[in-house]
């Protein structure tokens, strides 16, 4: 677990569930706990949530897992092989008593395996081995019948999730990324997340990142489908550690505190309150919500409360509803040395990394309109950015950052690698925005 | 002969299993006809069950919004709380009774998606006049309740829109959650299991939202039949195509009807090939008669020789005064002749059968056969009262088989004696035309019928009417009288006659050059 510093002026950390039982630790944190007296200033705020590390003697969460497997005539030969291996293997990595129902789609929708134990593996197995590729793309409806499965067996107390494999463009039914982002939207609120995977070169990365991020699933580029395996041996070992899930997070601002915007996340701003929910925390894993406010003038010495936050989550091993608050406080000084030395190195880190990912997705989107050169220099600006932020903070991930901002400056004019250096920029984008762990 | 009887009965079989085909062909084309439609009724019944689970899927959510507590006396908050939480709803909005919007509203701070709301829908300028049909009169009679549809963005909005007292609180959808919830209510396609069909669900613009079925219809190919659902997706459509296949398996199909056919097919030649056998069963009968005839007659051809030697011998030495027993010798001679006659008929006939009658011309008088002829047939005439009458003028040596020229005259003279001897009267007519001699032969019997005049000339075949009805025969002889002059180089035939028969023999008969061979 990754430990933290804290220095914020004043944390008040309530712990409302059993003392006894393990709880998700909320942590909140600001940018700048010392601001200089008499100026408005815009600082970071940090909600922090890291799932406690799961018992090894309670029993894990059961999953509740359709793996909707796309079959269209682009996935024949070696990439189906490889898609129905891994759907195996991820199988044989769940427990008799979770649920897995299995979907495939061409230009229509087969519910190969409807949801059921995972009790007749043999079944299973043979069910997985009889599927064949052609035809289109009917993504909507895959992913569709796919919720319509893990619906059957819905349960709070298991961890709920559509795996989505796809490496086409959805041709048949709705294919937007904005009709997929409003139905990942929808099973968000039904308690289902989506994680999206992209196999090759030939899905709409938008679209697959829209659904994922809408849904709050993961999402992964499998640019060679030799890591396909690996890539779903990952996300069941996520669904196998959610210790948390259905996290409503409510932050409320205080002294004419304003909260600017949301980096990264979806949240709703009212007024001074922000509200937003992350849908499963896993074991040992941070997760946050990073708000940029705006802080208005305050004399030397004061110290004024800036926002206060309540989490509600459901505990996976308690199977209870736990609620958790938090007090952040600031304080105001004429020292300039005093801010400088006072400030919270590790949230400035992870506020820097959205902003970069926030610029770099600027950039993408001058590429799309084809102004390569302006993509360039803005991802070269993003670099340096980057670079002189890790030589003031002294971060080695915020360099390594500058680096791989570097290079997305140089591949983002190469026409050949646009593809491929478009998908893999997309997922490194929600990867850091989604806090995601592989 | 039997190639008349073989076409008869070959028409007999032909029209009826036409007719029969003919039949099946029109009524598998009926059958046919009849299966589309069927088809095309299967198509609407499976389609009016397919409007029926999306029109659940849509009173489900109608439900879940109806079930929903009373909006009108919920905070902003708790309003945006279950925002949050409902699946379907995308935005709620509340329309107080003077037509503007109480929530959202500007005079206190919106989110995002509040304002981006209120943008969408200025466009189509909210009122309760979206909603109501007649909003002055309040709407007696309404269920209080109903969709409203737009088109933005990408394709339909929907409203679904409920009274509250004398507010509407409306709910704007998240679009993709109902076309999933659409899709969740419609069936898979099962991966291994073919179908025949193929349902396409299609939105206001045309375009698929979901499909299901295994059948690929062609480009152009229209489907069996089509419907709209109801409120709120009264512009889609729901396509129903069925394969040609199916088309057809529809109903009985026309395996029984092939069937039936094949059956009356085959009951009709089966019936035609009986009847055949059994009209040709006496005529196959008459040949196995004549074919163990044949082989007895062979052996008695020569007891019956020597008979007749003896016999004539016999006579030759019979005392003049000795009447009686020249009387008994006479007819034991005339009937062994009459037997040996019948012999060499029968041999004949089998001959022609087998091989061919071998023709062997030697310089004889037509006129000699003839009178010979007529002589060894004098005791029966007389018998029977029948005058001969001669009018011989081939008395020139020709060139021709005596065997046949005699066994032709006895045929005839046979007959007279057998079937004409009413007539009591026979008349025999010879003359010389160039190179073929002319034998007639005339009685006054009761003659034959016109339409007979041909087949008499058929083996074993025998006028049967009261005169012929107990007259032994075998049915051959008119047979091989044609046969004869066939082989003789000429003909046989009926002549017209005012009473009677009047028979014509035609054959060669080169004039004789070397009269020495005379008798050979």
């Amino acid at each position: 677990m990754k430990r933290k510093q804290l220095f914020c002026v004043c944390i008040g950390l309530l712990i409302v569930s059993s003392a006894f039982a393990a709880t998700v630790e909320l942590d909140i944190s600001i940018s700048n706990p010392y601001l200089l007296a008499d100026q408005r200033q815009s600082v970071f705020l940090k909600v922090g949530l890291t799932g406690f590390e799961a018992a090894s003697n309670i029993r894990r969460p059961g999953a509740n897992v359709a793996i909707v497997l796309d079959r269209s005539g682009s996935m024949e030969g070696e990439k189906i092989r490889r898609a129905k291996e891994a759907a195996l293997m991820a199988v044989d990595m769940l427990k008799s008593d979770d649920i897995v129902s299995i979907v495939t789609y061409s230009d229509t929708v087969s519910v190969l395996i409807p949801a059921t134990r995972v009790t007749e593996r043999s079944y299973i197995r043979s069910r997985i081995e009889s599927i064949y590729a052609d035809g289109s793309t009917a993504l909507f409806a895959g992913v569709s019948k796919g919720a319509e499965e893990v619906e059957k067996y819905f349960s709070r107390n298991n961890v709920n999730r559509v795996i989505l494999l796809s490496d086409g463009l959805a041709n048949v039914g709705p294919d937007s990324p904005y009709a997929l982002g409003r139905l990942g939207a929808s099973l968000k609120k039904s308690g289902i997340s989506v994680t999206t995977i992209g196999l090759g070169l030939g899905y709409n990365e938008d679209l697959m990142v829209e659904l994922a991020s809408r849904s709050d699933g993961n999402h992964a580029f499998v640019e060679n489908y030799n890591d396909l395996a690996r890539i779903f041996r990952y996300e069941f070992s996520d669904i196998l550690s959610v210790v948390a899930q259905d996290v409503v997070i409510e932050v409320t601002c205080y002294s004419g505190t304003v909260p600017v915007r949301v980096l990264g996340r979806d949240a709703e701003i009212i007024g001074n309150k922000i509200y937003t929910s992350i849908s499963q925390l896993y074991s040992s894993q941070e997760k946050y919500l990073m708000v940029e406010l705006d802080i208005p003038p305050q004399q030397e010495g004061a110290n004024v409360r800036v926002a206060s936050v309540d989490v509600l989550y459901d505990n996976m091993e308690t199977k209870e509803s736990d609620r958790l608050s938090a007090l952040s406080r600031v304080a105001f000084t004429r020292s300039e040395e005093k801010v400088e030395q006072e400030k919270d190195a590790d949230t400035i880190v992870e506020a820097v990394k959205q902003i970069a990912v926030e610029t770099k997705e600027e950039a993408i989107k001058l590429r799309d309109k084809g102004d390569v050169e302006k993509a360039r220099k803005l991802l070269e600006q993003n670099t340096e950015f980057l670079y002189d932020q890790a030589e003031s903070l002294g971060s080695e991930e915020l360099e390594a950052f500058g680096a791989a901002a570097s290079m997305d400056a140089e591949v983002i004019s190469d026409d050949e690698e646009w593809n491929a250096s478009r998908k893999r920029m997309k997922a490194e984008s929600y990867e850091v925005q989604n806090q995601q762990n592989y | 002969m039997n190639k008349k009887l073989l076409i008869v009965f070959l028409i007999l079989t032909i029209i009826p299993v036409s007719l029969l085909g003919w039949l099946g062909f029109v009524s598998s084309r009926m059958e046919k006809d009849r299966a589309l439609e069927r088809a095309f009724e299967l198509a609407a019944g499976k389609l009016e069950n397919i409007n029926l689970q999306i029109r659940n899927t849509i009173s489900g959510i109608e439900n879940e919004l109806l079930g929903l507590p009373g909006i009108s006396d919920l905070s902003v908050d708790e309003i945006r709380g279950f925002t949050r939480k409902n699946r379907f709803i995308r935005q709620v909005f509340i329309l107080s009774e003077d037509g503007t919007l109480r929530y959202p509203a500007d005079s206190i701070p919106l989110s995002g998606q509040e304002r981006d709301f209120l943008a969408r829908v200025k466009e189509i300028g909210i009122s309760p006049g979206l909603f109501l049909i007649n909003p002055e009169e309040g709407e007696t009679g309404s269920p209080g309740f109903g969709w409203y549809t737009w088109y933005l963005g990408e394709g339909v909005n929907f409203i679904f829109w409920k009274m509250e007292g004398e507010e509407i609180i409306g709910f704007e959808l998240n679009r993709s959650a109902v076309i999933s919830a659409v899709i969740r209510g419609l069936p898979d396609t099962p991966l291994e299991k073919g179908s025949s069909f193929l349902a396409v669900l299609k939105d206001g613009l045309g375009r698929t939202v979901y499909q299901w079925g295994s059948y690929k219809p062609r480009e152009e190919e229209t489907a069996a039949a089509v419907i709209t659902p109801e409120d709120p997706l009264e512009a889609w459509h729901i396509h129903y195509f069925l394969s040609p296949r199916t088309v057809a398996d529809s109903g009985t199909g026309p395996l029984p009807l092939y069937l039936s056919i094949a059956a009356a097919v085959l009951g009709t030649i089966g019936l035609s090939v009986f009847l055949y056998r059994e009209s040709t069963r006496e005529v196959r009968d008459a040949y196995q008669k004549v074919s163990f005839v044949n082989q007895v007659s062979h052996e008695l051809k020569t007891p019956l020789t020597n008979i007749r030697m003896y016999a004539e011998l016999l006579e030759n030495r019979l005392p003049a005064e000795d009447e009686k027993a020249a009387d008994y010798l006479g007819i034991v001679t005339a009937e062994s002749r009459r037997l040996s006659r019948l012999i060499a008929n029968v041999l004949t006939f089998a001959k022609e059968k087998k091989s061919g009658i071998s023709f062997n011309p030697a310089e004889i008088s037509v006129d000699d056969v003839v009178q010979t002829v007529l002589n060894n047939f004098r005791p029966v005439l007389q018998e029977k009262g029948i005058i001969a009458e001669l009018d011989l003028n081939c008395g020139e040596p020709v060139f021709a088989d005596r065997d046949i020229i005699d066994q032709i005259i006895s045929n005839l003279i046979s007959n007279v004696e057998k079937y004409a001897s009413s007539g009591k009267y026979l008349k025999i007519h010879t003359m010389q035309e160039g190179n073929t001699a002319v034998v007639t032969v005339q009685d006054k019997g009761p003659g034959i019928p016109r339409g007979s005049k041909e087949k008499v000339f058929q083996p074993f075949y025998r006028l049967s009417n009261k005169l012929t009805d107990g007259v032994s025969g075998t049915g051959i002889g008119l047979s091989i009288v044609r046969t004869l002059a066939g082989i003789h180089g000429g003909s046989a035939k009926i002549l017209p006659s005012e009473q009677g028969t009047l028979i014509k023999i035609i054959f060669r008969a080169e004039k004789g050059r070397n009269h020495e061979n005379t008798g050979s």
